[in-house]
């Protein structure tokens, strides 16, 4: 299936700035299409109608397929002094991309994926929150999400109510705003760049982008690895492995469905 | 070779011994995916394994009592497959509609058979002690096909899928065999149930010989 013209028009992380470095050249995959990249002084990334779009940006390497692209959204909390970014690699998931942007804006799960970590049995409810679209209306914002979480972050002591602000800035990248635990009124960032190769494969690249001055890089990646890997198993034993597109899911869907994204997802009345 | 569960029968998916009380497993039956899972009460249960909500595999999910509860967002689902509680919103009376597809689920024959129809299960008449499931890699041969690597004295039809033979050397069992489309197929084992630890090392012992024999013929 070719992808629809708003799944084509973004940007897509391949990899970590680091992960090409000078002398590099390799094969990679973006939207079931064969693309190289090498870089030998600047960075070259070639599709099959030739050389395409590069940029470095927030810690990565994306590229695009579109000759119009629409602009890589801002994150302007890239810019503020004293935070640490820690990207977490490649993880590859044999599921849609969209299931894992699915995944990660559903606090629901937290009790039961995470138990321990981003929530306990005992505070499963999920109170209302705000949906709101961004400013130029091809956001999705996810405000005033509330959940008791026994610990937040690899910097967190003790159980908490954290305020979560879920951000869709495209249909494959999704950040999350979460209260500092150490500093008011900040926010911390995590967030996933994901990397569609196939309608029912991606790559998962992550980051955190946070005020802690406790934890070491490997303690923050290591509280990053166990989560990811704790929706890995989900993610790979869902059913269908695309993402149904029906009026009685949620959020990220209706996002889908307004822009008439159909790469990577599936008809619910298919499912066999 | 594509075997849709609703078009052929009950099919026999499990030795009764492979899912023990509280708890959940994966099999495939034909082309269908099953959560084959028992309450503490002991009765099997064999679900479309997919929970209604977000898809996700319910052979993953937790026995608790008498309810299958999915690993996903903990939803819990009654014996009948019907979703009673939804932890996120806990003052929510799930609507009734949130049901999980069932398939029919009897014992017989230290066998756990599965069906869509609404025809009666395979009478298998006596008790029967499970010996032993063996996966074979090739499209499901028929019985009567599978029957011919082996010398039998006598074949006495329970369904489709299994039979209950004599053999030369080890006396009476019961062979099942069962379609995994894709996948290949399983060979199931019971014997009565008065069989002593020697019979079942030796019934093992066949087959995995008969096996042996199924794979070669299928490469040839």
């Amino acid at each position: 299936m070719t992808p629809d013209p708003f799944t084509l028009s973004h940007w897509y992380a391949i990899g970590r700035i680091e992960d090409f470095p000078n002398g590099y050249k390799g094969e990679h995959r973006i939207l079931s299409t064969d693309i190289a990249v090498s870089h030998h002084g600047e960075l070259n990334v070639t599709g099959p109608e030739g050389s395409m779009g590069v940029q470095t940006r927030y810690g990565h390497v994306w590229t695009t397929l579109s000759r119009d692209p629409r602009p890589l959204y801002n994150m302007p909390e890239f810019e503020e002094e004293g935070r640490r970014l820690v990207t977490a690699g490649a993880i590859a998931v044999r599921c849609s991309g969209l299931r894992a942007v699915e995944n990660f804006l559903d606090m629901a799960h937290f009790p039961f994926v995470h138990t321990g970590i981003l929530g306990v049995e005992e505070h499963a409810e999920v109170e209302k929150y705000d949906v709101s679209m961004g400013a130029a209306g091809d956001e999705i914002w996810a405000t005033k999400c509330r959940f008791f979480q026994p610990m937040a972050a690899a910097a967190a002591e003790g159980g908490q109510v954290i305020e979560y602000r879920y951000r869709v800035a495209h249909p494959y990248s999704t950040i999350l705003y979460k209260t500092c635990p150490l500093r008011d009124g900040h926010w911390d960032l995590i967030g996933l760049f994901i990397q569609p190769t196939e309608e029912d494969e991606c790559i998962v690249h992550s980051f955190v982008l946070v005020f802690d001055e406790h934890n070491t890089d490997t303690d923050l990646l290591h509280f990053q690895q166990n989560i990811f890997l704790q929706d890995r198993m989900v993610l790979e034993n869902q059913v269908p492995n695309k993402l149904p597109i029906d009026p009685r899911w949620e959020m990220p869907t209706r996002a889908v469905k307004s822009h008439g994204v159909t790469w990577s997802t599936t008809r619910f009345e298919k499912v066999a | 070779m594509d075997t849709d569960v609703s078009q052929v029968g009950w099919i026999p998916v499990a030795l009764n011994n492979a899912v023990q009380a509280g708890s959940a497993i994966r099999v495939i039956a034909g082309t269908d995916d099953i959560a084959l899972w028992r309450g503490k009460d002991g009765v099997a249960h064999a679900w479309e394994n997919r929970c209604p909500h977000r898809g996700m595999r319910l052979s993953y999910g937790t026995v608790c009592g008498n309810r299958l509860r999915c690993l996903y967002h903990g939803w819990i689902y009654d014996g009948s497959g019907t979703c009673v509680a939804i932890p996120a919103h806990p003052d929510l009376t799930p609507p009734q509609t949130i049901k999980v597809r069932t398939y029919r689920c009897v014992e017989a024959g230290a066998l756990i058979w599965i069906s869509d129809e609404d025809n009666s299960a395979p009478a298998i008449d006596g008790h029967w002690t499970p010996c032993r499931s063996l996966h074979i890699e090739v499209a499901m041969p028929d019985l009567p096909e599978i029957l011919k690597w082996t010398k039998v004295n006598s074949v006495r039809p329970l369904s489709t899928y299994a039979a209950d033979v004599a053999l030369p050397d080890q006396g009476r069992l019961i062979l099942a065999v069962h379609p995994m489309g894709s996948k290949g197929a399983m060979l199931h084992c019971a014997l009565p149930a008065s069989a002593r630890r020697d019979s079942l090392l030796s019934a093992s012992h066949w087959l995995g010989e008969l096996r042996s024999r199924i794979e070669q013929a299928a490469v040839v």
